[in-house]
């Protein structure tokens, strides 16, 4: 599978020219890219609502390297919950395709549904079942284990989000930051191979998302999970992010990490989004 | 599966539009056609007005005034919803009847009349008007009531402030904005109308679902039959069109919560108090109490005939029957709906509202369209088994409980399908999704996640279902298997033979068994809010 990544990327002429600078972790400077295959590769994926309107998400092409975290930012309409929707499988590509750890989940004649995709997705309303206890929350997509490894599964990742003694609660009896916990907790419990964070922090308060980003990634980091952010305020990209996706239209405008984003952002649209100011670069539209 | 749900409509569309048809029609227009067609419009326009009248003004009273017995009102208008046309019907036929107990009271107080025999005539079509809208005029209420309280108080504030008060203040800002509520409602109970075999047969009055019937069943002449139906059809579907086009753009229950107040209510004293409190009481009076008293009274005295092994089955058909179709209509609801929310397309959707649309095609309707296919099934199969077998199969599915089940099935899903959908929306939002990207499947997640959180509702839907199939009549009549009757068959035929005290206690059971949602669907669906 990996020789047709490279083949994929190899064709410059069909990536949009902007991004082929910074493109994906096989033109990454790193140089291990060639070892470690990309947790997730999305090749041209294309969405359209209804026939006849722009498309919500218009040949979108990147790849996620194995543990790294990537942001995806950009102002609503964007296009960035599509993307997310569409890796996970909750709603089908008109174009393009996914695929997740070498296997192709989504392409012309394949659609896997989400629940054979091993890609998590945390809601940004976190979306907790409110029937269930926080344990039973936890444990949701563990019923495949027994039940000793799946309690102590639960308790591990429990722990990890700072929430052991909180295991009878509802998910009503716990605060916002609590529940958004707990429904971290459940989307990396079942060790999925991408993790999709739909605006995380949108729901914070300023003080307290500076801090809780930094925890969020932090925990992120540590279980070494492969993750992609959706978020539409840059300073949360460029703060978590190792990699940095500006979309616009539905389309790529740039890739790359917070340095080169910032260092040399591609074109005024992207300069202003992140407060630049001034436009380093040469290009000019 | 929503395609075999609609099966019913389907041939009775195809049936009506099929070859050497000609004659058929233009024997029934030249005939009965006419007459079915005035009948069926003086009744549905007629009830459609007075429940419009009746439900507007103690909409408005109960939800803008304050006067005596008001909170009381607030939920006792509803309850001549839960009796039955048709049992209301021949109540009032038999209570002004020459023995009957008006007459006799009359006769017993005034001595001058004891030689007087008065046949008031009850049964004319006039006053079906009055009965259909005095036990369906609660649709209308609900409706408006609830868009008046919704309205909110800074419309009519607006109003007040720029000098239109009370009266103008209804005619200008409020009615207009319940306008698509109020015609939502009297479409119900043109709806309902419609679909009235029970009393409308038992007063002669002939409409199409009369003459479908009469067509069918008396005549043999299921052409004519068919076509009686797709006429019937048409003129729903028209009905709902109108509905349709009444609320336009606007969205009937358009409150948006936030910054909402309730309305001030105004307190109405003297002579006011009073009128409100009888446009209130007369529809409750007429439309319940009295019947229900009267009841009662026919159950008493004729408890001790009536109640017996025979009784016991009757009650164990009709609870055993509404069970299995509120079972039944509850898990193909439930079905649907969930398809239609994992297809994310049209497709679904789309034979979901075609699901809906079969509680809107009355029951007569649905049985031509069930009864067609049937018989050609069975006469198939025993064709069959007679040339290779040599044994002759009869009746398979006509005349069996599983056409029965089916027909209701295809009537009544929609009961269960629209609470059913609204709870999904409300309850599971996404949910579900987060259930499916933790690696259950459609189905798990149906069971781990749908279920538990809809209980309420599934119970709800369940509800009404159930009520709706224990006072049914023209399905049920016209598809049961041989002697088997239910409590609303059995009320409806002992009625027909003359005997209506001794069908007073099956009829007190179906309307007891219809308070049940009436009274409690409004608190269980708030909790399940929760």
């Amino acid at each position: 599978m990996s020789g047709e990544v490279d083949v994929a990327f190899g064709r410059p002429g069909a990536v949009p020219a902007e991004t082929t600078g910074t493109l994906g972790a096989a033109a990454s400077p790193d140089g291990h890219a060639a070892a470690r295959p990309a947790a997730l590769e999305v090749r041209g994926l294309t969405k359209r609502y209804r026939r006849g309107d722009r498309p919500a998400l218009d040949g979108v092409w990147l790849d996620v390297e194995d543990g790294e975290i990537l942001t995806l930012v950009g102002e609503s309409g964007s296009g960035k919950t599509t993307f997310l929707r569409l890796v996970a499988g909750l709603e089908r590509a008109d174009a393009g395709e996914v695929v997740i750890r070498g296997r192709t989940v989504c392409d012309e004649r394949t659609f896997t549904p989400p629940e054979h995709r091993g890609a998590s997705l945390v809601f940004q309303d976190y979306a907790l079942f409110p029937h269930l206890t926080v344990e039973r929350n936890v444990g949701f997509g563990l019923r495949r284990l027994g039940r000793a490894e799946r309690a102590e599964r639960v308790r591990e990742m429990l722990e990890l989000v700072g929430l052991l003694g909180f295991e009878r609660r509802y998910p009503h009896e716990l605060s916002g930051g609590q529940q958004q916990r707990v429904a971290l907790a459940r989307a990396l419990a079942p060790r999925p191979a991408v993790l999709l964070l739909d605006e995380p922090f949108s729901n914070l308060d300023r003080a307290l998302k500076a801090r809780l980003r930094q925890e969020v990634a932090a925990l992120i980091r540590a279980t070494g999970t492969t993750a992609v952010f959706v978020v539409h305020d840059p300073d949360d990209a460029l703060a978590i992010g190792d990699r940095i996706a500006v979309l616009r239209d539905g389309r790529l405008v740039q890739l790359g990490k917070p340095r080169e984003i910032l260092d040399s952002p591609c074109g005024p649209y992207v300069a202003g989004f992140f407060g630049v100011g001034e436009v380093v670069g040469e290009v000019e539209f | 599966m929503a395609l075999a749900l609609s099966v019913p409509m389907l041939v009775v569309a195809v049936g009506a539009l099929g070859a050497d048809g000609r004659e058929v029609w233009a024997h029934l227009a030249s005939t009965v056609m006419p007459e079915y067609l005035r009948n069926s419009v003086v009744l549905a326009a007629g009830s459609g007005a007075l429940a419009l009248v009746i439900g507007v003004a103690s909409a408005w009273l109960v939800a803008t005034r304050d006067f005596p017995g008001r909170r009381l009102f607030e939920w006792s208008l509803v309850l001549p919803l839960s009796v039955p046309a048709y049992i209301a019907a021949y109540t009032y036929a038999g209570m002004l009847d020459v023995t009957g107990p008006v007459q006799r009271t009359a006769r017993a107080l005034v001595p001058s009349l004891s030689d007087t025999f008065v046949a008031i005539p009850v049964m004319r079509i006039e006053t079906m008007v009055v009965i259909f809208a005095l036990v369906l005029y609660p649709y209308v209420y609900l409706l408006s009531r609830a868009a008046f309280l919704g309205q909110s108080r800074t419309a009519l504030e607006a109003a007040w402030t720029l000098g239109h008060g009370g009266a103008s203040a209804f005619w200008r800002v409020a009615l207009p904005l319940a306008r698509p509520a109020i015609a939502a409602g009297v479409s119900m109970v043109v709806m309902e109308v419609l679909n009235d075999y029970g009393a409308v047969s038992y007063y002669g009055v002939t409409t199409f679902t009369t003459g479908i019937f009469r067509s069918w069943h008396a005549l043999g002449d299921l052409d004519a039959a068919i076509r009686l139906a797709a006429i019937l059809m048409v003129f729903v579907l028209a009905v709902l069109a109108l509905e349709r086009s009444q609320r336009g753009r606007r969205r009937v229950d358009d409150t948006r919560g936030t910054g909402h107040r309730p309305l001030l209510r105004q307190r109405l004293r003297g002579w006011r108090a009073w009128a409100a409190f009888a446009v209130c009481f007369a529809p409750l009076l007429f439309g319940f109490l009295i019947p229900v008293a009267q009841l009662a009274l026919w159950t008493v005295r004729t408890a001790g005939d009536v109640v017996d092994a025979s009784y016991l089955r009757l009650v164990a058909n009709s609870f055993g029957l509404a069970t299995v179709a509120a079972l039944l209509c509850v898990a193909l609801a439930l079905l649907l709906v969930y398809a239609g929310r994992l297809d994310r397309g049209r497709t679904v959707s789309a034979a979901n509202r075609a699901v809906v649309l079969g509680y809107s095609i009355p029951g007569a309707v649905i049985a031509v369209g069930i009864i067609v296919p049937f018989g050609w099934i069975d006469r198939t199969v025993d064709a069959f088994a007679e040339a290779t077998l040599g044994v002759s199969t009869g009746l398979l599915l006509s005349g069996t409980l599983f056409a029965l089940v089916f027909a209701y099935a295809v009537r009544y899903t929609a009961v269960a399908l629209l609470p059913l959908e609204a709870g999904f929306e409300r309850q599971c939002r996404n949910l579900d999704d987060a259930s499916r990207c933790l690696g259950e499947p459609p189905l798990a997640t149906l069971w781990r996640v749908a279920l538990p959180l809809l209980r309420r509702t599934l119970v709800a839907a369940a509800i009404l279902v159930f009520v709706d199939v224990m006072k049914e009549i023209p399905l049920t009549l016209s598809l049961r298997p041989f002697n088997f009757d239910t409590l609303a068959t059995r009320a409806y035929q002992l009625a027909v033979d003359e005997q209506v005290a001794e069908s007073a206690n099956a009829a007190l059971v179906i309307i007891a068994v219809g308070l049940l949602p009436v009274l409690g669907l409004d608190r269980l669906l708030a909790r399940g809010r929760g």
